[in-house]
């Protein structure tokens, strides 16, 4: 029995936070508000009604607070024009990579076609000699 | 005039300056005034948006648009350079607070304005003594007003874990209120 007890007793303290956490945000979370939890008893409502107290007040006191104009606009200029650099700086990165690829490329190709011709030359002759020596 | 998507300026400004300078006019206030929040001071504020778009520019190249919002790659870039400067600036924390109280807007007479203050004083300094992850809750929805669905997606959490950290944030806020709360009630 006693351990029933504990255990719902257990179970309402882990709802009820669960339940006072829902009806805080759906209060605070604009636009979703319902009456105040007819779920909630009436510890969880005056607690829920603490908390929303203290959620006004941080509304209240918590004003927007904006950069001055002059720093937004500088700070606008500098970043244009790092901006710029960036780009310049990635474009030749990206130059440079196409080119170093095409050469490479190149260098590659030029040297299997002349590992070919070399390798082609070199049975040719190979044939010529078994030739020459089966016909000797 | 209808003013370009986000993705058609990220897609422009993998080519364009023009366009990250676009893309940095329409998120440098808020990224500016969560950081503002997180640091205490202007000038730190100035400074740490100033390197969180810088290091934006440098990873630009790599960012990929996945169909999260380009505010939370920023908001995460944001994110991880304020607790680099809480690491490095751990003692100077209380003092930038000061400073932010000091230079709040007030509006009334000397009286009003006093207690003004040292509620502003009270409320911001119980904020600024929550874990970072609460700390960047509270200021993205109070101050950014974002939904628990964009924080979500911003600090890389479910909606529901986001409920749960921000109920707890506001018991942990109260706590931390605890002498000053019957008095705010």
């Amino acid at each position: 029995m006693r351990e029933d007890r504990e255990a719902k007793a257990g179970s309402q303290a882990r709802s009820g936070p669960r339940t006072v956490a829902e009806a805080l945000a759906a209060h605070v979370d604009g636009g979703q508000v319902h009456p105040a939890g007819p779920d909630l008893s009436d510890e969880e409502q005056a607690e829920l009604a603490s908390l929303l107290y203290m959620a006004h007040r941080l509304d209240a006191k918590m004003e927007p607070r904006r950069p001055s104009p002059a720093f937004v606009r500088s700070l606008g200029e500098e970043l244009e024009r790092e901006a710029e650099q960036c780009m310049a700086r990635r474009k030749r990165r990206h130059r440079v990579t196409v080119i170093s690829a095409a050469v490479a490329g190149g260098i590659v190709s030029i040297a299997s076609l002349v590992g070919g011709i070399v390798v082609l030359v070199k049975w040719l002759r190979t044939r010529t000699e078994a030739r020459q020596a089966s016909t000797a | 005039m209808c003013e370009e998507s986000d993705t058609t300026l990220i897609a422009r400004a993998k080519e364009e300056p023009e366009a990250f300078g676009a893309l940095y006019e329409r998120y440098v206030g808020r990224i500016y005034n969560y950081i503002c929040y997180r640091v205490g001071s202007d000038q730190d504020a100035e400074d740490l948006t100033a390197r969180t778009f810088y290091r934006a520019l440098d990873h630009f190249p790599s960012y990929e648009d996945r169909g999260a919002p380009f505010s939370a790659w920023l908001y995460r870039i944001a994110h991880n350079l304020v607790a680099n400067w809480h690491r490095d600036h751990s003692r100077r924390k209380m003092i930038a607070l000061d400073d932010l109280v000091l230079r709040a807007p007030r509006r009334k007479g000397p009286a009003a304005k006093t207690e003004k203050v040292e509620q502003e004083d009270v409320l911001l300094q119980a904020v600024r003594r929550l874990a970072p992850d609460r700390q960047q809750l509270i200021v993205l929805k109070h101050v950014e007003g974002m939904t628990n669905a964009e924080i979500g997606e911003m600090m890389g959490r479910t909606e529901g874990a986001i409920k749960s950290l921000y109920h707890r944030a506001l018991l942990a806020l109260r706590e931390n209120l605890a002498d000053e709360w019957q008095e705010l009630a």
